[in-house]
């Protein structure tokens, strides 16, 4: 019976394993289970590091896993033993305490270099002789419950009449860097962007920056990660990447007056 | 190993209990049923009877049954067809998109998704479409109550019904500044079923408060005979089955059904309501070529929003509710259409919460003024575009202290439009506020 249990307990790593590396090699019926695609130059990094900390995590799980399934089956038939209590073991505590933090310590480390570029080191341009921050090429307003985006219009600035809004459906060129300015208008939300491994809480009161390189003209769903409401769910939005040439063509043509346009060449 | 058996089948036991629990735990909720219009009731009692006195308890069922016998319940929703084959509600709603949006939240062997309406509506704006859901009292403004047949933002002018394609419009793009979100990713066949089950809310809620207005004048007569109407019934149609009938042989019984439906169904259902939902598309204001200044400028040119500033503060009198600053901060004390409905009775007195607490116990929700909308912030809640800005102003907005504009001539309201546009970017201090309203854009423009 005891032999059951520690079988039952040595199935759950050697599954979960199984599972696991089925899901990453896209394998039926486990193919979804892995990650999406990327389509951000920036995200292979980050993609390293989510394998990376994977990796960490099932040395851990498996080496628990086994463990346990293993102790059950050495000891459990042993029923003479009866249970020993100990409350207290300073060289345990120590050692599990330092080795998390270890782990933890190596990983802040480890990904200093793409923290700043993914979240600080915002890509500069020059601007009349001088280098600055890139200015941001549409700003998001997150809303319950949906996407706002204002895009700069022909001068190229923010908050001028000639901004062009649409809602829900994002054009960004892809192949060059593209800054977005994140605002709320209400609650927090969280702009995520999967296929881009793009995440950025949005905090009513401030404006955030998040940037990427797509690499290709996909379509890309535009989700929000924080709760936000019933309706949080509904807060989806599509992110078209575009060649350069087929996004500045389409802002040309977001005059608010084309349908009276329209009209007049009709007649 | 008898203890491995054992140990197996009370998991097992277990397991099974667990999944008995959730299998008929599903069956026992019941299911939801259309919520009498009661402060509609309170309402025609307050207006009609003495202050102590009520409409016999009887008149509930007459109305339950009748609604029920036109209109079917929220699970198994009917049109009524009255007219047979050429229904003219029929030509407003179809019978096959309203089963898809009725009924509990599933989908079919197609795949095809059934109970939008409880899916992605009812929690706001409630399974009877009276605005009240659960989370309505979290929400300003409130969540529409259809029931009174006003829509804001549409094409079509005051009092008349909105188009689909407004509805539709409304569903897919949200109401920006509210809780209403855009169902952008929503397939078009859902978003039109759902268009027809918001009409069907609509139109049956409009007929509960026409039948409930009739009653305080029936002195105790019964509104419909009941026995009648449930002979009547077990053909789908009551209208057919007793046209048929009084074509054999006319029964003094079936001639008193006839002439009471009639009146009933004929006179208030169709001539009072469905007739007004007949002819939106003839309705539609059609917005005027804007003129070339206009539309050739990146930014409203400066004379444009001089004009329409002056109109705002003199013949338009924006000013009176927007503000002089446009914030939205000039008469705040009003209220909207769907409370006034009740707040108008005699005897309330919005200061002192006694004088409506029967308001509010039959169902009513706590009245809120109406902000006038801050004109400074650039969100639009019928749409940003300039025709949608031209139509808020020239149409108004249906329900709200907002008017029409019929004294304003086409160029007059697209001088309004420059400068509601050109508002968010004007400085409202240093300096002269004209000089600072058109920026990069409009300069590059005017240079050329």
């Amino acid at each position: 019976m005891y032999r059951f249990w520690g079988l039952l307990f040595l199935a759950v790593p050697v599954v979960g394993t199984l599972i696991y590396l089925l899901a990453m090699l896209g394998i039926a019926p486990f193919q979804g289970l892995g990650l999406p695609p990327n389509y951000n130059e920036a995200g292979v990094e980050i993609d390293h590091l989510y394998n990376l900390i994977h990796v960490i995590m099932a040395v851990v799980f498996v080496a628990t896993g086994l463990m346990l399934g293993g102790l059950i089956w050495k000891y459990g038939a042993r029923q003479e033993l009866g249970a020993r209590y100990f409350t207290h073991s300073n060289l345990l505590e120590l050692t599990w305490s330092v080795a998390a933090a270890g782990i933890l310590v190596f990983l802040s480390l480890y990904q200093l270099n793409s923290w700043a570029e993914n979240k600080l080191e915002r890509p500069q341009v020059e601007i009349a002789g001088r280098t600055e921050p890139q200015p941001p090429l549409a700003k998001v307003v997150a809303k319950r419950f949906g996407w706002e985006f204002y895009h700069a219009g022909p001068d190229g600035r923010l908050d001028t009449p000639d901004d062009v809004y649409v809602e829900n459906v994002l054009r960004v060129p892809h192949g060059e860097p593209v800054v977005l300015q994140l605002e709320s208008r209400d609650v927090i939300h969280s702009f995520f962007v999967p296929g881009l491994r793009l995440k950025q809480d949005v905090v009513p009161g401030m404006q955030h920056f998040v940037w990427f390189k797509a690499t290709s003209p996909v379509e890309l769903e535009i989700i929000c990660s924080e709760l936000c409401g019933w309706g949080h769910y509904t807060m989806q939005g599509r992110m078209q990447l575009v060649s350069r040439a087929d996004y500045d063509r389409w802002l040309s043509e977001q005059s608010p007056w084309k349908q009276f346009a329209a009209e007049g060449e009709q007649e | 190993m008898a203890g491995m058996w054992r140990a197996l089948l009370s998991s097992g036991g277990v397991l099974g209990g667990l999944l008995a629990l959730v299998l008929t735990g599903c069956e026992k909720v019941p299911s939801p049923e259309f919520r009498a219009n009661r402060v509609e009731w309170v309402k025609q009692e307050r207006l009609n009877l003495e202050t102590d006195q009520h409409l016999p308890v009887e008149y509930r069922t007459q109305v339950d049954t009748l609604l029920t016998s036109l209109f079917g319940t929220p699970d198994d929703p009917r049109l009524p067809a009255f007219y047979g084959e050429s229904d003219p509600l029929g030509a407003i709603i179809s019978l096959e998109r309203l089963k898809q949006a009725a009924g509990p939240v599933s989908s079919d062997e197609q795949g095809r998704h059934l109970g939008l309406y409880r899916e992605h509506c009812a929690h706001c704006h409630g399974i009877t479409g009276d605005g009240a859901g659960p989370t309505a009292l979290a929400l300003y403004p409130y969540p529409r109550d259809f029931r009174l047949g006003k829509y804001k933002f549409k094409s079509t002018p005051l009092r008349r019904p909105p188009t689909d394609d407004d509805l539709v419009r409304i569903i897919r793009q949200g109401i920006p500044g509210s809780a209403m979100p855009a169902f952008t990713t929503l397939p078009e066949d859902e978003v039109l079923a759902l268009v027809d089950y918001v009409k069907y809310l609509t139109i049956r809620g409009e007929y509960e408060r026409r039948l409930v207005a009739e009653l305080p004048g029936l002195e105790g007569e019964p509104l419909v005979d009941l026995n009648v109407l449930r002979s009547a019934q077990p053909k789908p149609s009551a209208a057919e089955g007793s046209a048929a009938a009084a074509a054999s042989e006319p029964t003094a019984e079936q001639t008193a059904l006839d002439e009471q439906l009639q009146t009933l169904v004929g006179e208030y259902l169709y001539e009072e309501i469905v007739e007004r939902w007949s002819d939106r598309d003839d309705a539609i204001t059609e917005v005027p070529a804007p003129p070339a200044e206009l539309m050739s400028a990146a930014a409203p040119p400066a004379e444009w929003v001089a004009k329409g500033r002056d109109l705002f503060f003199g013949k338009a009198n924006c000013v009176q509710c927007h503000g002089a600053t446009g914030l939205g901060d000039g008469q705040t004390q009003n209220y909207d259409d769907w409370t006034n409905d009740w707040l108008k009775t005699p005897g309330v007195d919005v200061l002192s919460r006694q004088t409506y607490q029967h308001f509010l116990e039959a169902g009513a929700l706590p009245p809120r003024p109406v902000r006038p909308r801050n004109l400074r912030v650039p969100v639009y809640r019928g749409g940003n575009a300039p025709a949608d800005i031209y139509r808020r102003i020239a149409n108004g907005i249906e329900g709200t202290p907002m008017p029409s504009s019929p004294s304003l001539t086409p160029e007059e309201v697209w001088a309004v439009v420059a400068y509601v546009q050109a508002m968010p970017y004007e400085r409202l201090s240093g300096g002269d506020a004209a000089a600072a309203a058109p920026q990069a854009g409009s300069r590059e423009v005017s240079g050329k």
